[in-house]
């Protein structure tokens, strides 16, 4: 079962993807805000991190750089996941290694799952669910 | 043959010419000031520097021996010095009064004081003593001493006027009495202080424009933090609805009968135009306030317009229409501009043929007319726009009426269109008559070289 970790300060949204994910038999955390998500990825390296960017106390830019620097997050795989499509965050988040980055209001959590699952297949390509 | 004048008439004459000669004098002396007045008025938007410029003006060329500019503050009604020419004996003095000119000032009920008098009638005051400048001075021995260093023996105070504003006065000092001031040099001072209400005006209604513009500016800008931050607030539980329907329609809640899904539908197409209304909103605050970042490069148009013809082909077909693309290989398209952008454009003026046409053709057409334009037309048989409906169309949130029943638009994409293409050096417009359809085109400029 993998395990995946949602930061998103949006208790509606982070409710509905864990909703989403959960029944696609993901194993979820959720975090409120980047310091928090950070410190649950450093205690339990998650499979896979759902990020979102504007979020108070660490933004995802910032969440990111520190999960870099660290060995146990250097190579966790991340997909953004924000309604902020500025693109000095794209690109500094794809410099940090993302992905992909997704703008959240053009997609459904169906969406997003099936890119989390494409990127965990050992194909590494889309397929059936992995759990 | 010669005329004959004799003595006495020679006499006349030359006390005429003479007369003549000194009004001509006197004009260019008035000519004169009023003109440096003038150009002073023109390159000066600051009232310290307006009032210190024309007495300094004022006293030197028509020899005084000191001048002063006050003008009374609305917030506790006294006047204050705003300009006083700086000779050594003015600055001895005001060294002994303290030294500081901007602790100096008058009561508005100080009567006795020559300026505040003059203020007050809105006329022309003069006094003999200097007590009546300095009433704010209470050593009687003090005035004495400024009296000698400076040599004051009458001082003429004007208000300065305009309209039916008093806007301050001004005063000058002589080292004689004032009736010995000449009647010339007093007309001019009339007009002087005629100039001087004019360019105080000026220069307050300036003053004025530059704190309401100030306040316009912040308004604004508090206006466009309002919008992005209602824009982005409302995006949060717009995802949340269109995730739950999605959810629902995919079948996460169970099986749901076919009415629900139609009814799910229609509001998840409602949800979706509230997301594109707000995106686009968010855009046209960044568009406008120079926060988009343009990733700018050169672009090939025929590849952004055949990639955005096939994407609405499914729904040209659906419709029935006749869909075409028109593109002479031979085209010199390539253009510097934002390809996401770009693309942006092409397919909100595709995309607004094919929603608004409902039989006939909708034929997208790249051409030339010279090699340093390209011109790219979106050409539809829909009912056509009217000339009003024309002027109108590329502003903020216009909807015509004759796309009444299919609102399905944010009112935004031809604004942002016009936008971007401007911001790329282009043109965009449109030509169209009433049941014949419409053309949409833009033109960009053709870059030569990568």
């Amino acid at each position: 079962m993998s395990r995946i970790l949602i930061i998103e300060d949006d208790p509606l949204l982070s409710k509905m993807y864990k909703t989403k994910f959960t029944s696609e038999g993901f194993e979820v955390e959720t975090a409120e805000d980047g310091e928090i998500g950070l410190k649950i990825a450093m205690e339990g390296k998650p499979d896979f991190v759902i990020l979102d960017i504007m979020m108070p106390k660490l933004s995802g830019i910032e969440f990111l750089k520190r999960l870099r620097q660290n060995q146990v997050g250097a190579d966790v795989p991340v997909i953004v996941l924000s309604n902020l499509s500025e693109k000095k965050e794209m690109e500094e988040a794809r410099r940090l290694g993302v992905k992909e980055y997704l703008i959240k209001s053009s997609l459904t959590p169906k969406d997003i799952v099936e890119k989390v699952k494409e990127y965990l297949s050992p194909m590494g390509y889309s397929g059936g669910a992995i759990s | 043959m010669s005329t004959f004048v004799d003595d006495k008439e020679f006499k006349r004459l030359a006390v005429e010419l003479y007369k003549k000669n000194l009004d001509l004098f006197n004009a260019n002396r008035t000519l004169t000031i009023l003109q440096k007045l003038y150009q002073i008025m023109a390159a000066t938007f600051k009232m310290e520097d307006l009032s210190q410029q024309y007495i300094d003006t004022i006293v030197s060329d028509m020899q005084f021996l000191s001048g002063a500019v006050v003008v009374k503050y609305p917030e506790d009604n006294f006047f204050r010095v705003v300009g006083l020419t700086k000779s050594r004996p003015n600055l001895e003095s005001l060294a002994l009064l303290g030294g500081n000119l901007s602790d100096i000032k008058v009561s508005y009920d100080d009567e006795k004081n020559v300026a505040v008098a003059a203020y007050k009638s809105r006329k022309r005051m003069y006094t003999d003593r200097l007590g009546d400048v300095l009433t704010f001075v209470e050593d009687a021995n003090e005035i004495g001493k400024i009296e000698k260093i400076t040599g004051i023996k009458s001082t003429v105070a004007y208000p300065i006027i305009f309209g039916a504003r008093v806007l301050g006065s001004f005063l000058v000092s002589m080292g004689v009495e004032e009736k010995q001031l000449s009647p010339t040099d007093n007309q001019i001072l009339g007009k002087v202080a005629t100039v001087f209400g004019v360019a105080m005006d000026r220069i307050m209604l300036y003053q004025n424009l530059q704190r309401v513009n100030e306040k316009l500016k912040e308004l604004d800008a508090q206006k466009n933090e309002f919008i992005s931050l209602a824009a982005h607030e409302l995006r949060a539980p717009m995802t949340a609805i269109k995730g739950y329907l999605s959810m629902i329609l995919d079948g996460d809640a169970g099986k749901i009968p076919g009415t629900a899904i139609g009814f799910l539908k229609e509001a998840v197409d409602g949800n979706d135009r509230l997301i594109r209304l707000v995106n686009n909103m968010l855009n046209v605050s960044r568009i406008e306030e120079g926060r988009m970042v343009y990733q700018m490069g050169v672009v090939n148009l025929k590849q952004v317009a055949r990639s955005v013809f096939n994407e609405f082909a499914v729904s040209a077909k659906d419709k029935r229409l006749q869909y075409e693309l028109e593109m002479p290989e031979s085209l010199l398209d390539l253009v510097y501009v934002d390809q996401d952008r770009i693309y942006e454009v092409v397919a909100n003026l595709i995309s607004n043929a094919v929603k608004y046409t409902d039989v006939g053709t909708v034929k997208v057409r790249l051409s030339q007319s010279s090699p340093h334009i390209i011109r790219l037309e979106v050409i539809d048989s829909g009912r056509g726009i009217s000339p009003e409906e024309q002027k109108r169309i590329f502003g903020k949130f216009v909807r015509l009426e004759s796309s009444a029943g299919k609102t399905v638009g944010t009112g935004l994409g031809l604004y942002i269109s016009k936008l971007l293409v401007e911001k790329f050096g282009g043109r965009i417009g449109v030509v169209s008559s009433l049941g014949k359809g419409s053309s949409f085109w833009f033109e960009l400029p053709v870059k030569r070289s990568l």
